[in-house]
Parts: C-alpha cells; structure tokens; sequence
C-alpha cells in the first residue's frame, strides 16, 4: 500500500516533465476552471435561491441548442427548476464538503502524526496501527457501515468524509516531524524552553508543510468523487441540499427523456476532478521532489 | 519466513477483529439497540422484555463477547428487513458481484499492464502520452460517469444493449467495461512507473550491455522486478472485489452485494450491513495477507528486514 502511493505520487513528477511543452495550457485551463467554479461557489448565493423554485409548465425544458428557447439556457430538470440555478447549488454543497473534509483531515492527521513523532513508544505504536487499519480497509463500505449506524446529517457527513485520507497525512506528518526533529533547529528551540505546541505550530508545521500541502492535494480529488458517488447511490447529501452526485442519480431516471440533466453534472465532476488532479500533479513537482 | 507468514496471518485476523468490534463499539455508543428495534412509541416494559430477550440488559463488554461468539458460528442476526438470516442473504448476493468484478478485474489488468509496459518503453512517443491522458482520466472519472456515458450511447441512442442487470452476456458488458476501463487507466500508471523504475537501475544496463536482446533483457529483468512493486497494487484490486462494485450495481441494477448494502444502508439494516462490512474487510485482509507473502516469496529481504 504505502509502495503504492508512492509509486503513484512519483509519477507526477514523471508526467509534467514529460508533458514538455503541453503543460502550461493545460494547467491554464485548469487553473481557469477551478478559478469560475470556486467564483460561482463563492458568489453564487444569488443563484441558489432559484434553485428550489419549481416552474411546473416547464418541466423537462432543453437547453439551448438542443430545441430549446433562451428562458432556460441550460434547460430545466423534472420539477422544472433551472438547470443553471441547480448546478450553482450543488457545486456549492460539493465543494463545501470537500473542502471541509479535507482541512478536517489533514488536521486530524497530522495532529495524529505530530502526536506520534513526539511521544514515540506505545502512542506511535497505537496510532500507526490505526494507520495500518484504515488503510486496509475499503473505505466505500466502512463509510456506508457508519452512515447506516449513526443516521445522516451533513455535518455528520462532513466529519465522515474527513475520514478518507486522514491516515496519509498522519503518515507524512509523522515521517516529515521525524526528519525535522532530527534537525538542529528543532533541538535549538527546544534548549531555548519552547513547548511542543511552539515546536511544532510554529517551527515544524511552517517547515514541512510541503509535503503537507501535497497530500491534502491528493486527498481533495478523491473526497469529492467519493462525495458524488454517495450522494449519486442517494446516501450522501439530502434533498432539499442537493450535490453534482445527488443530481447525477435523480437525473438517471430521466436519462432517456431529458438526459441533460445527469450529463451536465457528470461534466462539471469530471472537469473539476480532472483540473485538481492535474494541478495537484503539478504542484507536486513544485513543491515537493521526495513523495 | 514461517514467522513472517504467522505475523502476518495474527495482523489479518486482528484486522477483522477490530472491525468487528468497531462496529459492536459504534452500534453501542449510536443509541440503544432496543429503542433502533422497537422505534421511538414503544413502552418501557415491552423495551424490557426486548432488552431481557436480547441479553442487552448485561454489561457491554458482556454482550460484544456474546456477539462475538454469535458471529463465529455465522450468526449476524435476522435482517430487520424481512427476518431473514443475515449471512445467507448477504452469501446469496456474492455470486453475482463476481460475476461482474471478476470480469473487470481481469479486464483492468488486461488493459492495464500492457499499456502500462508500452508507455514505458516508448517513453514519451504518442502511445505513452495517450495512456497518461488515459491514466490521469481514469483517475478523474467516478466509475458511475463512465457508466452513465455507456448508458447514455450503447442503450438509449443506439439501442445496442440493455441498460440493467439482466444475467446474460450482454447485460454483462456495461457494468464491466464501466468497472474496468477507469481502473485500467490507474493500472497502467503504476506499471508505468514500476517498469521505468527498473529501467533506470543499473543492472539492466549490464543486462543490456552484455549483449541481450531488448525482448530478454524486458522479459528476465525488467518485467520479474517490476512485478515486485505491482503485487501491492494488484492485490488492492483483489481486496475491493467485493467492495468496489457497489455504485455501478446501484446504477444497473445488478442484484449483488452493492444493490442489497445500498438497500440496507438506506433502512438501516444493521445485521445486514454489518455483515457486509465483515465480509468486505476479510476479503482485503486475505488479500492482503496473500500479497504479503506472495511479495516476501519474490522479495525474501522483506522478511529479514522487518521481523
């Protein structure tokens, strides 16, 4: 497993040098798609109050284009609210909870893993193998398990998508706090009477966030396609709060009728991923040589 | 090595102990089962007698013992579905998730590893940039997208093949092409880099040098390394076959393991899902263990390092 990772994180390295002349356009773009969705989560509040509003005589409205008129430009879904408005809302909620999720995580985890490079012994021990669990198990199911447990809510559902990744960070928190730990400067501060919260919040975290930075980048991707598939399965995000996964799976009733209304939210996941992805890729390169 | 192998069996089995215990642990702490059972009206004696009926009036410690014991004679529970017996349900529903997960994983491996080995030997000609694109795709695209896009083309516009479970060839192929493609993509990659991890050390240079030929020098020292770094990988897939198919059964309807979680997730069904849970964790920790084994057996450093 932990060969795995690395072999795949190595592998970013490999692409954008191998991408030669490609990758500034690419990454452009994504950068530009990232940039208008994180602009419509951000300021598209306007939007979303729309989106719950029904326009029964338009149900089913086509996009333009597609033999529609220009009242609904990307066309209406089976309760005749606009498409434009639905998606505007739904990416707010999908990345919401991947964002959320991932700064969850990455906090639990590399508090787990500085806790672990400080005390060593037993405490390391416990927490590496509730490393070694979480990674051998599959996570799809286990999150299901706690869903079907505990009932959901969306807070709920935030801190159970956190789960997803937290025992990357810890690793690399734990490997990276190890290595610096073994540096002078660490040891100097130490001398000097700071305690462990001055240690590593202000001298250690700032040194290694790097690595850090790369994992949560990893992490982001994965929390927001597995948000999408919950929510597509109907077990994740619930009406009224809709999410890009939510619309895919009540959109797939109608996939023979109006099929716009599952493959635009299928576009924006797809996009979206694939621009994090690359640009994770790529800033792997940049920040961090050794994952 | 015997040691490394019982090591490594003892982790398996606390693998799946621990989730056992984890789910008895979050079962207890998310309310009381009698309440779950009864629903909010019932009276507290008829709660009593539920509780006295199902030992939940002992000490927890007590009862997770108890249902220990319970599951290691294959008793999860009666579905609260339909009171039937949870391993049999859940047993009953294997056989069809195989019959499309087997297909995909062999399909992903198919089409992974080949286009994984020629990316790396033509490093960067078209073919190596078209199976990254293909790769960096794969890992982008939720599963159910894919299935979507082959719903949307082969059985709505071209009315090729049926779009839901039907237990024939072609109701087949949709589910597994939607399962497989994706993974192909992440598999290529990793043998992609596995295969130029090998190439860059030294002793295929001297294997070159002495005069073999491309095609042997590939077959007796590249591809007998590179598998060593791919085991862990390969055995990934093999742990989430029981796991990994839970969204395209949903989105075909296949009637497998995936279809009855997501239907027992969604009522609740906590034997049911508890089952499941068991089964899909000591699948990966067999899995696991196999791979373990199989990578010391290629590796035999791994067993001198470690233990």
């Amino acid at each position: 497993m932990r060969g795995a990772i690395r072999a795949s994180c190595g592998e970013g390295t490999e692409m954008a040098i191998m991408s030669g002349k490609s990758r500034p356009l690419v990454i452009s773009l994504a950068f530009g798609w990232l940039g208008l969705v994180l602009l419509l989560a951000l300021f598209g509040g306007w939007f979303t109050e729309t989106a719950t509003h029904l326009d029964l005589p338009n149900r089913l409205h086509p996009p333009l284009f597609f033999g529609g008129d220009g009242s609904y430009p990307l066309g209406t879904d089976e309760l005749g609210r606009g498409m434009i408005a639905r998606l505007v809302a739904s990416i707010r909620i999908s990345l919401l909870i991947g964002f959320a999720a991932t700064c969850l995580g990455a906090t639990i985890g590399t508090g787990l893993g500085f806790v672990a490079a400080e005390c060593r012994g037993w405490i390391e021990q416990a927490i590496l193998a509730l490393v070694d669990f979480q990674a051998s198990l599959p996570f799809l199911i286990v999150a299901l398990a706690l869903l079907a447990i505990f009932g959901n809510s969306l807070g709920l559902f935030i801190v159970l998508m956190s789960l997803h990744g937290w025992e990357r960070h810890a690793r690399v928190a734990r490997a990276t706090a190890l290595e610096a730990n073994a540096q002078g400067y660490a040891s100097a501060i130490r001398q000097l009477g700071a305690g462990w919260w001055r240690v590593y919040g202000l001298h250690i975290l700032p040194n290694i966030a790097g690595p850090l930075i790369v994992s949560a980048s990893l992490a982001f991707p994965e929390i927001v396609l597995l948000e999408s598939g919950l929510s597509f399965l109907g077990l994740g995000v619930q009406p009224p709060l809709t999410s890009l996964g939510a619309m895919v799976g009540f959109g797939r009733d109608y996939i023979d009728i109006a099929p716009w209304i599952l493959v635009q939210p299928s576009l924006v996941i797809v996009m979206t991923t694939l621009s994090i992805n690359l640009i994770g890729d790529w800033l792997r390169d940049r920040l961090d040589h050794r994952l | 090595m015997m040691r490394f192998i019982a090591w490594r069996l003892i982790r398996a089995i606390l693998t799946v102990l621990a989730v056992a215990l984890f789910v008895a642990v979050a079962l207890r702490i998310s309310g009381d089962p009698a309440v779950i059972a009864l629903g909010p009206d019932a009276t507290a004696p008829v709660l009593q007698a539920f509780r006295e009926q199902h030992g939940l009036n002992r000490p927890i410690p007590m009862q997770i013992l108890v249902q220990f014991q319970a599951m290691l004679h294959g008793d999860f529970g009666a579905s609260m579905m339909d009171g039937t017996q949870a391993l049999p349900l859940v047993l009953h529903h294997v056989m069809p998730t195989l019959e499309i997960a087997l297909p995909a994983l062999l399909l992903k491996l198919a089409l992974g590893i080949p286009a994984g080995i020629l990316a790396a030997v033509r490093r960067n000609s078209w073919i190596d940039r078209l199976v990254m694109a293909g790769a960096v795709l794969g890992l982008a695209l939720p599963n159910f997208v894919i299935g979507v896009a082959l719903v949307l083309v082969f059985a709505v516009k071209l009315g090729w093949l049926p779009s839901s479970g039907h237990p024939n060839f072609a109701g087949l192929l949709l589910p597994v092409i939607s399962l497989g493609l994706a993974g192909a993509g992440v598999m290529a990659r990793f043998t992609r880099s596995a295969i130029i991890g090998v190439l860059t050390q030294p002793h295929v240079r001297a294997a070159a040098a002495k005069g073999l030929s491309r095609y042997k020098v590939m077959l007796r020292h590249v591809l007998p390394n590179a598998v060593a770094t791919l085991l862990p990988v390969i055995g990934l897939a093999i742990g989430g076959l029981l796991a990994g198919t839970v969204v395209v059964e949903t989105l075909f309807s296949w009637p497998g393991l995936g279809s009855l979680l997501v239907v027992a997730v969604a009522n609740r069904d906590l034997p049911v899902v508890e089952c499941i849970l068991i089964l899909s964790a000591a699948t990966m920790a067999v899995s696991n263990l196999v791979m373990d084994v199989a990578h010391a057996w290629r590796d035999p450093r791994i067993v001198r390092g470690r233990h």
